[in-house]
């Protein structure tokens, strides 16, 4: 007992020094904190945004649907039902976002674009291949953002957009259609042209944003908020969007790694081993799958019981898009 | 306001990091912690530099995230990707967890043990302390501690004598 304890305190005291660099976390929290500052206002009576592309034969269990018919017009809501006590499980529809621009060819310097669906909005992003930290974001939200308030007018795309610069990065939005308002952030290190010439090369078309899972079986009332490669997070219709995604919506995420809850029980999903526990009145289900955990949280206003998670999370199905994430 | 925030996290971001860092076990959710917390400090600076050990309140809400399932979206998600130097290479992390035994038990176990051990063994706070801080009784935390003691002794005999561990 004693030499385990004592080789515990030196493991922890030795490994304390491998801790990630200072280097950054000042600018990072600074851009984090202005992003959700600006989503906080920009949300503000924004309706949810959900563009259609045409449907991928993924059969009778297909959550998410395709329809390349409307590929820059923003869509209806796809559910409209408000969740209700018991909500009873059917085979879900809805509708997938799509980036509604063909990706501009990467600038010098970055990564292919990577795209995501972040607090509704569809979500293009260029990462520096260098040393130096680097990013273009491009934001697509059916309402004017902030940034369209004020700031320097520009020429972007035939139209006349808003720019500022900020302490960490440099932001640029304009008006593409009616209900179209694009956003593009970028480090402050990014030139005003080098964003220009990204806007200037976006092209006529879409951009798929990959769908990590299927699902036999959701809720009624739900609207897709978030989706990247490993998770996909939907939260009540006719709740708000918040910037604090996954709180009190129910979010299915790929973990690299799991654990059980001291008091989780042991339970069979659809012939996977899982572990059900319950935080607050949320119900959490791990579901073991070879090289990574399935997750699902079920907030307690869906009011379902451990069976109906159970079902759900045994009709959960991981698409080769999906990409296990860490946390 | 700014002034004071920037100030704190240049002088006592590290030692943030650190905690972080030593409970999740991962150099890139140990940063994500930290900058989640902070973002939320960021807002209400005021309030929070007036405290007396804001480093506290700050740890707290770091243990706090950490054991929550519930995640938020992390900075490396929603304004762009993985800045290049925490997507590149090898993780220091992981070449810890090659060379050292303890530390990679240590990351088998489930969140509430380790952080129940973090607080024991890094940070030297009594039970009655620990228990505040993760939401239960001293009792259960001295359970909690007891478990993966019991396990981290169980898996290094294990894997330092597997034939007495094959017949016991």
């Amino acid at each position: 007992m004693h030499d385990v304890e004592s080789r515990l305190r030196a493991t922890l005291a030795d490994h304390a020094g491998d801790a990630p660099p200072l280097a950054g976390l000042l600018s990072d929290v600074h851009q984090q904190s202005h992003r959700r500052r600006r989503l906080r206002t920009g949300l503000a009576g924004t309706a949810a945004l959900a563009v259609a592309v045409l449907a991928a034969a993924l059969g009778p269990r297909l959550l998410v649907t395709h329809d390349a018919a409307s590929p820059a017009r923003p869509a209806a809501p796809p559910t409209t039902h408000p969740p209700v006590a018991g909500s009873a499980l059917v085979p879900p529809k809805i509708t997938a976002p799509v980036f509604p621009f063909a990706a501009a060819p990467r600038p010098s310097g970055f990564a292919r674009p990577t795209t995501r669906l972040a607090g509704g909005a569809p979500t293009l992003a260029y990462v520096s291949t260098g040393a130096r930290p680097e990013s273009i974001t491009l934001a697509v939200q059916d309402t004017a953002p902030p940034c369209a308030s004020a700031g320097d007018r520009v020429a972007v795309r035939g139209r006349t957009g808003l720019a500022h610069d900020e302490e960490f990065h440099r932001v640029l939005c304009w008006q593409e259609g009616p209900d179209q308002w694009v956003e593009e952030v970028a480090s402050v290190s990014v030139s005003r042209q080098a964003m220009l010439a990204v806007t200037e090369r976006l092209g006529q078309g879409t951009t798929a944003i990959d769908v990590p899972f299927s699902f036999d079986l959701l809720p009624e009332g739900l609207v897709l908020d978030d989706m990247s490669a490993s998770v996909m997070s939907f939260r009540l219709s006719g709740e708000p969007r918040t910037p604090d995604a996954f709180i009190g919506e129910l979010t299915v995420l790929l973990n690299e790694r799991g654990e059980a809850d001291a008091d989780a029980k042991t339970v069979d999903v659809g012939g996977r081993r899982g572990w059900i526990h319950s935080e607050g009145t949320d119900l959490v289900l791990n579901v073991y799958l070879e090289g990574a955990v399935l997750a699902i949280q079920v907030p307690g206003s869906l009011h379902l019981d451990e069976a109906d998670v159970i079902r759900l999370g045994a009709g959960v199905h991981v698409l080769p898009a999906a990409h296990p994430g860490k946390g | 306001m700014a002034d004071g925030f920037d100030e704190f996290v240049v002088s006592r971001g590290h030692l943030l990091l650190r905690f972080a860092y030593l409970l999740a076990g991962d150099r890139h959710l140990a940063h994500d912690l930290v900058q989640e917390v902070l973002v939320r400090a960021h807002r209400r600076w005021d309030h929070i530099e007036r405290l007396d050990v804001p480093e506290a309140y700050l740890r707290k809400a770091i243990l706090r995230e950490y054991l929550s399932w519930r995640r938020r979206r992390s900075s490396t998600e929603i304004v762009v990707a993985d800045p290049p130097d925490r997507a590149a290479g090898i993780d220091p992390a992981d070449r810890a967890a090659d060379r050292d035994e303890m530390w990679s038990l240590l990351v088998t176990l489930p969140r509430m043990q380790r952080a129940v051990l973090v607080l024991r063994y890094y940070e030297d706070l009594p039970d009655g302390e620990i228990a505040g801080l993760v939401g239960c009784s001293a009792g259960t935390v001295r359970v909690h501690a007891f478990r993966a003691l019991a396990r981290l002794r169980a898996s290094l005999v294990e894997t330092s004598t597997p034939s007495e561990a094959n017949h016991a």
